[in-house]
């Protein structure tokens, strides 16, 4: 099982390194084995749960609750 | 060659927000019109959100830190080029520097997967619309649009070399759209400054068969190396003889794209420009610059009307875009606001409002409220140069409730030259503001161009500027000649102690924020007055007052000095100055007032009298 750490170590080489991001993307599970790191069922999920449109809710979960949003930047 | 009638085409790129209408170029539009120009504004944001969702659209544009530039960190590839060592820096700087728990792996995954569409959807961009049919491509870019307006103007100009590119926009103003125009050569001009009277006029000269028109704020490119603009750009235009903006580009664009049922979709408009209090006492970190700052507004009048065709055509959800209302407004546009039932307004004010201008406000249907509250320090906000105080902020967010309206504002640390102590006295206030509305966004301040911080540095003890870090990575490829240039946000050093008490603001915040439903009410009744407090962890806590006790309290609604209360002839009869100051010490030590200098406030929201 990767640990936390591992999981920011797989994503930071993804972010530096095209080829690897691109077998990671089309196959997590297994571009994560080839660079040594083992992905639990849960990790698996946990990284795929802000794909697609769901990046918008895991974002919005994480920014700060108020009863008002900035209207300007 | 002289053109006959030349077609516009202006565009809004990923990442401008989706959720309202374009003020900006929607204005110029119909500038161009009133001229018989022809113009078409592109939404590609809007076409981005069709393939990546809206809410991380907006989510980007509007909601993460601003200063991170996510959204041009995305686009910069499609720019620029890959670049694994820059990347790298943007990561463990930027995302993971100072938000490793909200940019999880799971995020920035994400993030790198959108990063990977962005190639196809730029192609998609450039084949969609018809570039060759324009003879001029406008850019309005702010905050993060850079990237992608340069990535599609540089693959216009390059099939359609007749086409001129011209950008505008919040990123081009001053200094940063000369050095736009040098660093990108498909820029063929850029208007550093309000457009709107100078766009048509360029567009008008160029037709009539000038190559490189002088026009004050204007940046041409005449063959080679830009030239200077001509002059500076205008400080001041009479707002009531711009057009009415024309959004209708917008509308149907945006029944392309699939919305949420919470899509919080508002109408700009502008009432004024500039800012009048930073006209004569800048805040020490704005980063308005002599442009934008001088104040100007449209005629109430003016404002009724435009209002009127707004809400008829787009509906009555209207934020104005003022840095401040005007103060004038409240003789006159604000009670007349009143007569026009269903508005839904959003405004941004200064904090020191009287609670009679907060009702006017409320009575004219302002829902939201933006006042500049910053701190909740005397010291801090005098260091700022904010001309306000905590008693304001606290007595304009407890009127807000009061006549309920939601509060965003922002409390910022990190000002060069703050007491520490300051924030320690801040964590205790807080919890007995439980009731009120916490800030919508914290943290540290940033340095942006055009603030006394980077005009003035040595003044601060600010020493080695820099550009802000998400420029140096995300244009990698540019020098730090450049990139002064073009940056708005900056790096510096200055003894800063904020790293040691951040932490406990944030989670003094985040707990404020958490802790929604609290109130602390007080119903006045005859002779006498009932306060209801749910503010501390939950626990129901009564108090009943009569007498002098209860005059005292609603009297400090708003804040007064002992020396003012004596004065009532009520009071000053029949009790003495130390019965006075007993009793508002002891409403303080019940956490029901607050005490600031000389001066007494009562933090309980008022309500309609009980029976």
């Amino acid at each position: 099982m990767a640990t936390e750490e591992e999981l920011y170590a797989l994503i930071g080489r993804a972010v530096v390194d095209a080829e690897f991001r691109q077998k990671l993307m089309a196959d997590p599970e297994g571009a994560a084995k080839e660079a040594g790191y083992t992905l639990t069922e849960e990790q698996l999920a946990a990284l795929k749960s802000a794909e697609g449109k769901g990046l918008a809710s895991v974002l919005e979960e994480r920014l700060p609750k108020s009863v008002g949003r900035p209207i300007l930047f | 060659m002289p053109v006959d009638k030349p077609r516009v085409a202006l565009v809004y790129a990923p990442f401008g927000a989706c959720n309202r209408p374009a003020l900006g170029i929607s204005l110029l539009k119909s500038g161009l019109m009133r001229q018989s120009l022809p113009c078409d504004i592109h939404y590609l944001n809007l076409l981005l959100a069709d393939e990546i969702g809206v809410q991380i659209c907006d989510l980007i544009a509007t909601q993460l830190p601003s200063a991170d530039q996510i959204g041009e960190w995305l686009f910069a590839p499609v720019l620029l080029g890959e670049n694994a060592e820059a990347d790298q820096e943007y990561l463990h700087h930027v995302l993971w520097g100072g938000y490793r728990d909200f940019y999880t792996p799971a995020v920035v995954y994400e993030f790198l997967r959108i990063r990977e569409l962005l190639p196809a959807f730029m192609d998609t961009c450039f084949e969609k619309v018809d570039w060759s049919q324009y003879d001029w491509v406008g850019f309005s870019t702010s905050f993060h649009q850079n990237c992608a307006s340069l990535a599609l103007a540089q693959r216009i100009k390059s099939k359609y070399p007749h086409a001129r590119i011209i950008f505008g926009g919040s990123n081009c103003f001053g200094g940063m759209g000369a050095a736009l125009c040098r660093l990108f050569p498909f820029v063929d001009f850029v208007c550093t400054g309000y457009a709107d009277t100078t766009f048509p006029r360029l567009v008008q000269a160029v037709a009539n068969g000038e190559a490189a028109p002088d026009i004050p704020g204007i940046v041409h490119r005449n063959g080679g190396a830009p030239a200077s603009a001509a002059a500076e750009p205008v400080r001041a235009i009479d707002l009531d003889a711009l057009p009415y903006p024309d959004y209708s580009d917008y509308f149907a664009q945006l029944k392309t794209v699939q919305t949420p049922p919470d899509f919080d979709m508002r109408i700009p408009m502008e009432a004024s420009r500039g800012c009048w209090w930073g006209e004569k006492n800048q805040c020490t970190f704005c980063g308005f610059n002599a442009t934008e700052m001088a104040f100007h507004s449209k005629s109430p009048e003016r404002v009724l009307d435009e209002l009127e065709y707004l809400c008829k055509n787009y509906g009555n959800q209207i934020f104005f875009t003022d840095n401040v209302l005007a103060q004038s407004y409240f003789q006159t546009l604000i009670p007349e606001l009143a007569h026009r039932p269903g508005l839904s307004l959003t405004w941004e004010v200064r904090a020191n409002l009287t609670r009679e201008q907060v009702l006017l406000l409320a009575n004219a249907g302002v829902k939201w409220l933006q006042p500049g509250i910053e701190s909740l320090s005397d010291a801090v906000l005098r260091l700022m140069r904010k001309g306000t105080t905590l008693i304001h902020n606290i007595q304009i967010l407890k009127w807000a409730k009061q006549f309920d309206m939601c509060v965003t504002w922002n409390l910022l640390w990190g000002f060069p030259g703050e007491d520490p102590a300051e924030y320690t006295r801040m964590q205790e206030i807080i919890p007995d503001l439980y009731h009120l509305d916490p800030p919508t966004r914290y943290g540290h301040i940033r340095i942006d161009r055009f603030s006394a911080y980077l005009a003035a540095p040595t003044s601060y003890g600010i020493m080695q500027l820099r550009p802000a870090s998400p420029f140096r990575t995300i244009y990698h490829s540019l020098s730090e000649d450049d990139l002064n240039g073009l940056a708005y946000h900056f790096d510096a050093e200055y003894p800063d102690a904020s790293p040691v008490y951040a932490q406990c603001m944030e989670q003094a915040i985040k707990a404020w924020q958490n802790w929604c439903g609290a109130a602390l009410d007080v119903f006045p009744s005859q002779h006498s007055i009932y306060i209801l407090d749910t503010r501390k962890g939950g626990a129901r806590r009564e108090f009943r007052f009569d007498g002098l006790a209860a005059e005292l309290y609603l009297l400090c609604d708003a804040a007064q000095s002992v020396q003012f209360l004596m004065e009532a002839s009520s009071i000053c009869e029949r009790h003495s100055e130390a019965e006075v100051v007993a009793l508002l010490d002891q409403f303080v030590e019940q956490g029901l007032m607050i005490r600031s200098g000389k001066q007494y406030l009562s933090l309980a929201v008022v309500r309609e009298p009980s029976n």
